[in-house]
This record gives structure tokens, C-alpha cells and sequence, in this order.
């Protein structure tokens, strides 16, 4: 076993271990052994109906995450490069971040309707303000040194986009991007609440409903490990993107 | 030729550079020296157009802007290019009209097996001989050097010393450098001006230059003494 495997293992061994102290302490009908939610959710997964929704979540949180990357990075390293366009940028960002987007949650059901757009862009927008201000940081700490290695070199504006502002900002970016999946995945539990019978946010809402609590927390344990599955792939894209970090 | 006239540039009334005047011959090279916050690194950023002259021109003997380098105390290679893409980095044009140039310079400057390198795998010798590469690889009119060993240790700034002059003595590029080794002002500098509160107080001229064994004579070391009481003189 490598390295990397050998803590995983350590890390599943801790959390497995509080676990089962939990239930032994709390009672194990409120917060079922481990080894039970494992049976049921792997029971579940045999069926099918456990992957189909997360299926469904990876599906709405993936599309909210490239929605929110794609016009991040271009308007995140205009607001870093630009102090015009920071000057008016920067104070509607701080305005709108910190508002609790859920609460508009009417307005994006009755505008966007009640099927997967309302909710695909009600996580997009708790994303990408989250993301413009990593962007936007990360332009900005650009050390001086590379900006008049860009003047004396003559970089035009394409090639300081593309050989400076870009790069220098993917790694604020991916930490960013983690960051988002776990904001995103609270947020996907609430908007997977309404209108919808797919998703792990109704899986383990509508369990809790029906009182099976082993199902509940088989909910809660594959949403858990498909935040850790993004996790680990956004490790995994950035040393392919950003090879000059390792 | 390149021409420096009425160079002024001021941050308060006692900090700046005020009036240099200074006339760089052709494929010559000129050190500058002096204390810390006497106005060196400023000059070396007026001309590099890095900063706006209060008045002042730089400009070839015939009047043309001039074309300059600028090599950095912080090397400033990006991080996330190979050695070889920062070389490249400042020419137009396709990638591939220029690699035999841009390896035959590496190649020159003892840093060709870097290419596919990244310079956080480099040493700072190294980074700074790709910097170099990367600023001679434009061709330019003026040669820029912003204290260049400072950052290195004893061996690798012997190694660029030995370097720099070389590219002097066999593809001569017209150079002004700021350093605070008077070691090296001497062992590179045709003349050396002495700066001090945002004046050129003195020029050494450099009886010793160029000589790759300089520093193996006594002279050097009796010409390193006199050229420090010439900078407490103006200083």
C-alpha cells in the first residue's frame, strides 16, 4: 500500500471509529452502527437508485461549476488588471457575496421555472463570486518582478493574458474551486428539496421524512464520498493544468 | 551610441535621480555604483521605460528609441513556463523559427540541458543565465543588468561574472549595470560612474578591462581599494 492509500486509510479508520462511538454513546437508532449504513447504502447502490442520484447531483453541481469557471476567469483577471474596472467591480462583488443567495430561491423557481436550471444557477451564483475574488487575489499577487519582466519584454496584451495572468491565477483558482464543491454541496442539499425526485438532497431529506435513519446517513455517507471523488480529481486536474507546482 | 540627456526623475525633493547626462559608445559597458537608495535602480527603470522621466531623453546617437533588456536582481522567469518557453517568451512570431537561436544561446550561456526545465528545478545560476538568455535572445540595443549576482552565492556569480564578460569580449552588447560589488563593477565595467544622491558624482575609468584573470592580480585588489575611496569620497 503507498503512502498516499496508507492515509486514506487512517483517515476512514478515525472517522469510522468516532462513528461508532457516536452510536454506542447517542444509541445506534438515532445514529446507526457504520457497518449497517454500509449494508444498506451498498444494497442501495445494487439496485441502482442510490447512483441515480448521485448522478444527478454530480450532474447540477459539475454544470454549476463550469457555468461559474468559465466567465470567473476572464472578469476575475480584468478586475485584477484593471483598477478602473475594479473600482466599480469590487464593491457590487463584496455587496452580493455575502448575501444568502438561498433566500431568492422564489425568484429563481418562478423566473427559471422549478427543473434543473433554477437550481443549476442557484449554486452557480454562490459560486462564482467565490471564484472572481480567488481569480482577482490571484492576478493581484502577481509579484512585480514577472509584470516588468512583461513590459521589458514586450508582451502585447494576448500573450500577457495567456503566459501571465492565466497561469498565475489557476492555482488560487482550484483552491477556490474546493472550496466551492463543499459551499455547492450544502447548497445542492437545499435546492434538491424541491421539485425534484432525483438527487442525494431528496434521497436523504426523504429518508429522513420516512424515519429510516440507516438510509439517511447511506444518503449522507455517498454524498460524502462523491465530494471526496471531485476533491481528489481537482487534485488530480491540477498537476495536468499546473505541472510546474510539483 | 546610446544617449541618456537630462535624465530627471523625482519622488521628493532630496530622492530621484536629477540631470544625468551619459553617453554609452557602442558595444561598451558602463557600471554604475553607489549607496543603497542613491538613485541606481531608478536609472536602470527610466531606461528601461519601466518609469516616466519628470524630463529627460533616452535615445540612440541618432535620435531612435532606444531597444532595451532588462535582467533583474529576482530573475522573474515565470514559474510556469520550461526554461526554454521563458527564453522564448518575448519573440514573435512562431515558436519553432526561433528554437535553434534560442537553444544555440542556452547552449552559449551553459544552460542548454535545462531547456525542458522548470526554474523552480533550476539553480539561481542557472535562472539567471536563462533570464539572460531570455533578454539577449531580443537583441537588444542596451543591455539592462539590475544587480544580477546579487542573489547568488560565491561560485555561481563567479561563474556569470565570467559570463558577462565573455558575451563582451565575443558578441559585444552595449551594457550598463548597477551592482553593489565593486569587485564586479571593476571585473565588467569599462567605466564605472559612482551615483550618489541621484547624481553621477565621478566616472572611474577602468584601466584593468577587460581581463577574464583579473582577479587573480594584486592590482585588482590595490584598484577595488582605490575605487572605495573614490565612493566615500562621493559620498
Amino acid at each position: 500500500m503507498n503512502k498516499k492509500n496508507r492515509e486514506l486509510m487512517i483517515g476512514v479508520i478515525i472517522i469510522a471509529g468516532l462513528w461508532y462511538l457516536l452510536s454506542f454513546t447517542i444509541g445506534n437508532r438515532l445514529i446507526p452502527f457504520p457497518h449497517d449504513v454500509l449494508s444498506v447504502m451498498l444494497q442501495l447502490i445494487g439496485k441502482g437508485n442510490l447512483l441515480l442520484h448521485a448522478l444527478f447531483s454530480l450532474l447540477r453541481l459539475s454544470a454549476a461549476l463550469l457555468a461559474a469557471v468559465l466567465p470567473a476567469l476572464p472578469l476575475g483577471i480584468i478586475t485584477g488588471i484593471s483598477p478602473g474596472f475594479d473600482r466599480f467591480f469590487s464593491p457590487v462583488l463584496y455587496l452580493l457575496y455575502p448575501l444568502p443567495k438561498i433566500a431568492f430561491l422564489p425568484i429563481f423557481m418562478v423566473l427559471f421555472g422549478l427543473g434543473d436550471l433554477s437550481k443549476i444557477l442557484l449554486l452557480w451564483t454562490v459560486i462564482i463570486l467565490q471564484l472572481l475574488i480567488a481569480v482577482r487575489d490571484g492576478v493581484r499577487s502577481i509579484p512585480t518582478e514577472y509584470h516588468r519582466a512583461a513590459e521589458t519584454l514586450g508582451l502585447n496584451r494576448m500573450k500577457r493574458f495567456w503566459k501571465l495572468y492565466m497561469p498565475s491565477t489557476l492555482p488560487s483558482l482550484f483552491s477556490a474551486l474546493r472550496i466551492s464543491v463543499g459551499i455547492g454541496m450544502a447548497v445542492l442539499f437545499f435546492a434538491e428539496n424541491y421539485a425534484t425526485s432525483y438527487g442525494l438532497g431528496y434521497f436523504i431529506m426523504n429518508s429522513w421524512v420516512m424515519i429510516n435513519y440507516p438510509m439517511m446517513f447511506a444518503g449522507i455517507l455517498v454524498l460524502a464520498i462523491l465530494a471526496f471523488l471531485i476533491l481528489t480529481f481537482l487534485d488530480w486536474l491540477q498537476k495536468i493544468i499546473c505541472p510546474w507546482e510539483s | 551610441m546610446v544617449r541618456i540627456q537630462n535624465l530627471t526623475h523625482t519622488y521628493s525633493s532630496s530622492r530621484g535621480i536629477f540631470d544625468i547626462t551619459l553617453d554609452i559608445p557602442a558595444f561598451q559597458t558602463r557600471a554604475v555604483i553607489g549607496p543603497s537608495g542613491c538613485g541606481k535602480s531608478t536609472l536602470l527603470h527610466l531606461v528601461a521605460g519601466l518609469l516616466e522621466p519628470d524630463s529627460g531623453s533616452v535615445q540612440t546617437g541618432e535620435g531612435k528609441p532606444v531597444k532595451t533588456g532588462l535582467v533583474q536582481q529576482k530573475d522573474a522567469l515565470y514559474p510556469w513556463l520550461s526554461a526554454l518557453d521563458n527564453v522564448l517568451l518575448g519573440v514573435n512570431g512562431k515558436k519553432r523559427e526561433h528554437l535553434e537561436e534560442a537553444m544555440t544561446l542556452m547552449d552559449e550561456l551553459g544552460v542548454a540541458e535545462t531547456a525542458d526545465r522548470y526554474p523552480a528545478q533550476l539553480s539561481g545560476g542557472e535562472r539567471q543565465r536563462v533570464s539572460l538568455a531570455r533578454t539577449l535572445i531580443l537583441k537588444p540595443d542596451l543591455l539592462l543588468l539590475d544587480e544580477p549576482t546579487a542573489s547568488l552565492d560565491d561560485f555561481s556569480k563567479e561563474v556569470l561574472q565570467n559570463l558577462l564578460l565573455r558575451i563582451q569580449l565575443n558578441k559585444p552588447v552595449t551594457t550598463l549595470f548597477v551592482t553593489h560589488s565593486l569587485e564586479e563593477a571593476l571585473f565588467l565595467g569599462q567605466e564605472i560612474l559612482i551615483m550618489s544622491e541621484g547624481k553621477i558624482h565621478r566616472t572611474h575609468r577602468n584601466s584593468l578591462y577587460p581581463d577574464p584573470e583579473a582577479r587573480d592580480h594584486k592590482d585588482f585588489y590595490q584598484e577595488v581599494l582605490n575605487l572605495r575611496e573614490s565612493l566615500k569620497a562621493a559620498v
